[in-house]
Order: structure tokens, then sequence, then C-alpha cells
């Protein structure tokens, strides 16, 4: 292959790379989601034992804690899903790639067989793909080489919109991922603020009120964890978008 | 890359291409053949992917991509023939004959192009390239795989023997034909005695190729044997014990 088919082709891989790294950093926000309901259903049940006046406004609280992890797991598992789209159409277009690259070397040959170099050009985009045979059909092939020249192009031609079309829906499918990711966010940023509140309320109860302040401290803690996991989740998406980004914009463009 | 015409003739010419210069040297070197006709062309032995390019390049000089009709695969390993889905993506209806035993294995290769792969029964088959061009699946089994085909052209007697005659040779040595059968022995030993798994089978194979009096004999690696080179490697085959593993015979790199 040229060597800007291989880099775009590494290019390519780097961003498959970030679609494992994302599947692998989301899947455990399953598990801290499950904790935090746990911890939530025990705040419950010590809300009730607290009775109605001391414990009303914790129970509610805490009722709508244990609530909010069942909101994650259905984004964390569209993240999955969108991840294994992006890794399917990176893989794809690997292949596309390589096969695209091996048939432009063919033609590359024949071209230096005739005089021709082609090493200047990046064969991202059909244009350099033109430049290369319309230099081809200038020069003085045989009639069986320029059959095999129309043929090679007519079979490549496809591969370069292809290419174009995968990283396109692997773009798409990235920029889902940072949508779902924000709306997980908003959804810690409310658990944090509920155990806030449950710390609010603890401050004015008597009696038993040790047990509510680990609770709101262990409660502040998961979701501290779950907001540093959707930070770095965030950078290594945002990676994968500015990759794909750069590849759109290197395959259209050049 | 650089190619001869081995065999030309109104209804048919066979084509070497080999001796690449620009191949990576971890890559076995290999011989491609082509059997060009005016109703199409057959490739034995297409080679490996990592050669596609320079293959298909050097092709051009004879004919048209498009004018691929069929492949023959003389067994299933990748320097045979896992090419195979550059081939499907520029001729889609190729044919590619193989040994019953591996369409399904070399189907691995089609990286989920539909291939239309036909199986060569043991006894072998005729395969014909449009109306004139006659050809002879020959059998090869266990030499070296157990599922083996050689391909024979009665019009100009020029049998493809696929590893059969195979010989690793040094880069200095850059003739397509053997000039030196008593020097080219020893490029060809260790390889027969380390590949070939069964004495028996090459007897039988080289019993059923003398009755074809062949006018060249063409490995897939090394040289082609013509003319008086064609008896003295199948008397030196008939002599060759193989399958029997000696370690300091085996090793191919001392034996180069």
């Amino acid at each position: 292959m040229t060597s800007s088919l291989l880099e775009l082709n590494q290019r390519v891989n780097q961003v498959f790379g970030v679609c494992v790294e994302v599947q692998n950093s989301a899947r455990p926000l399953k598990e801290l989601a499950f904790q935090m309901e746990l911890l939530a259903r025990n705040g419950v049940v010590h809300a009730a034992k607290l009775g109605r006046d001391q414990g009303g406004s914790l129970g509610v609280l805490t009722q709508f804690l244990s609530e909010l992890p069942s909101a994650i797991e259905p984004l964390v598992a569209d993240i999955d899903h969108r991840c294994r789209k992006v890794a399917g159409a990176i893989s794809h277009c690997t292949h596309v790639i390589r096969v695209y690259g091996l048939e432009v070397q063919a033609l590359l040959d024949i071209a230096r067989r005739h005089g021709l170099s082609g090493d200047d050009v990046a064969f991202r985009s059909g244009r350099d793909l033109s430049r290369l045979t319309r230099a081809l059909s200038r020069a003085p092939l045989t009639v069986t080489e320029r059959r095999s020249v129309s043929a090679i192009a007519a079979r490549v031609e496809p591969h370069v919109q292809e290419v174009q079309r995968l990283t396109h829906e692997a773009h798409g499918s990235i920029q889902e991922v940072r949508l779902l990711l924000d709306d997980l966010h908003a959804t810690t940023r409310t658990a944090r603020y509920i155990s806030q509140c449950v710390r609010i309320e603890v401050a004015r109860i008597q009696g038993d009120a040790e047990r509510f302040v680990s609770f709101g401290d262990r409660v502040a803690a998961t979701v501290d964890v779950l907001e540093e996991r959707l930070t770095a989740l965030g950078r290594i998406a945002a990676d994968g978008q500015r990759l794909l980004s750069a590849l759109e914009r290197g395959v259209e463009e050049r | 890359m650089r190619s001869e015409v081995l065999y030309e003739s109104p209804t048919h010419s066979w084509i070497v291409m080999g001796r690449d210069p620009d191949k990576r040297d971890e890559v076995i070197d290999t011989n491609e053949f082509a059997i060009v006709t005016p109703e199409g062309t057959l490739l034995p032995d297409p080679g490996g992917i990592e050669i596609f390019p320079r293959v298909l390049s050097e092709l051009t000089r004879y004919c048209s991509p498009e004018d691929v009709v069929a492949l023959f695969a003389s067994h299933q390993d990748p320097d045979i023939v896992s090419s195979l889905p550059m081939w499907l993506d520029l001729c889609p209806n190729v044919k590619t004959y193989v040994s019953w035993m591996w369409t399904g294995f070399i189907a691995h290769f089609a990286m989920g192009r539909a291939a239309s792969i036909i199986e060569i029964p043991d006894e072998g088959m005729p395969i014909n390239i449009g109306s004139r061009v006659r050809l002879n699946a020959v059998p090869a089994h266990y030499c070296h795989a157990s599922g083996n085909f050689s391909l024979f052209d009665p019009a100009s007697r020029i049998l493809f023997s696929g590893d059969v005659g195979a010989a690793l040779l040094p880069n200095s040595e850059t003739s397509l034909f053997v000039e030196d059968f008593d020097k080219h022995v020893r490029y060809m030993r260790g390889f027969h005695q380390r590949w070939m798994p069964s004495t028996a089978a090459l007897r039988s194979w080289s019993k059923r190729v003398r009755a074809l009096n062949c006018s060249m004999i063409c490995p897939q690696h090394g040289a082609i044997f013509r003319g008086e080179d064609v008896t003295r490697f199948l008397d030196w085959l008939d002599a060759l014990e193989v399958g029997r593993l000696t370690w300091d015979e085996a090793a191919p790199s001392k034996a180069a």
C-alpha cells in the first residue's frame, strides 16, 4: 500500500481502539449504578425506621435516589451498542482500505513501468484516482494495458466512496455516544444534588443521624467515581470524534 | 516482477511471472502462471495477497483482469490462493477450482465475497477455458497437501506442478529456468524431504507424470524444468525418500 493509505489505515485503526476503550470504560458504570441503588435502598429502609416525623423527607429522597440507577443502565447499553456499530464500520473500513490500497498499488506499478510516478498522490479521493488514470491515459500503454487500467479503476472508485460512507457512519455513531454520555452526566448531577439534600436533611435528625451521615458520604463517593469515569469517557469519545472528523476531511477534501 | 511467454499458439499462451525484486525478504518467492486464451484466462495458483499488486500489474501486459475467468488452486495454502478476495473483487464471476477437501477452507479467504468454488474430485477432472483449451487436473495427493492437484495442458504438454519440484532459491539465482540441474538439487532436496510427507505418493505422481511426456514442469517455487531436465527431475524424485524426519536434513535453510 502507499504510505498515505497506510497512514489512513493506521488512523482508522486508532478509532477502533477508541471504541474498545469506550466500551471497556462504560461497562463498569453499570456496576457503580448498582452499588448506588443498593445504598439508596438501604437508605429507604433506615428512613422508614426513623418514622414519619423525622424520616419522611429522607424517605422520599432516598426513594428517588434508588430509582436513578435504573436510568443509567439503558444509557450504558445504548453506548455499548453505538460503540459496536462504530467498531463494525471501522473494521469494514480497514478491509476496504486494504483492498483499495492493493488495487491502487497495481495501478501505480503499471504507471512506474511507463516512467510515471504516483508517489505524491494521497489516493484518498476520487480526484486523486482520476489524476493517476488521466496520467496513464496519456502514457504509451498497449491496448491490453488500457483495458486493464479501465477495469481496475472501475473497481477502485467505489472503494473510495465506501470508505467515505463508513467514516461518515462511524462519525455519526460516535456523536451519538457523546450525547449519551451527556445524558449520563445529567443523571449523576441529579444523584449528587440529592445526596447533598440527604446531608441537609440528616443535619435536622436527632439521634440516629450518624448512619445517614455515612450514607450521604458513600453516595457522594460513588457519584464522584461515576463522574470521574464519565469525564474520562468523554475525553476518549472526543478524541474519537476528532479522529473521525480529521479522517472525513482527509478522505473527502484531499 | 519478471515475466516470460513459455508457450504460444493460436489457441492459447502460457505466461510465467516471478523473481520479484521488490518482494519483502520474509515472503517466500513464488512463480505465478497465466494461461491466456481469447476466451478467457486461467491463473494456476494465483498467489498470496502480499504479492497481488505486482502479479496484477504484470498480468496486464498479457490480458485485462476482466478476462480472468478461472483460478486453479493446487492446494489450500496462503501463498497459493490467499489473493482470492482480490480476484473476486476484480472479477466477481471467476470460478475457482480446488480439491473437494479444501472448498470450505479456501472460502475463508473470500472475505465475505461470494466465491464460485468448483470441487475437483480425487480422480481429477478436465478444466476448460472457453471452447478450445482443455486442461486436466492431475491427482497429486500428499504431494504435499492431502488433497493436491497438478494441472496439465495436453496441447503444450506443460505441467503446472504446484509444490512438486519446488526449490528455495537464493536471491542470486535469478533464472526462471533450471540451468544446472546438479546444482539445483541442493535447493530442492530439503524442501521435498520436509514438505512432502509420502514417498509412495511421490512415486505414484512421478509415474503418472512420466506418462504425460511433459515438455516443461512448472513448480510454484523455484525454477522451471524443461527439455532433458524434466526426465532428470523425475529420476531424481524416484530416488528420493521423503517423510522421514531427520532434523539435520529437514531444515531447508541448511539444505539451501
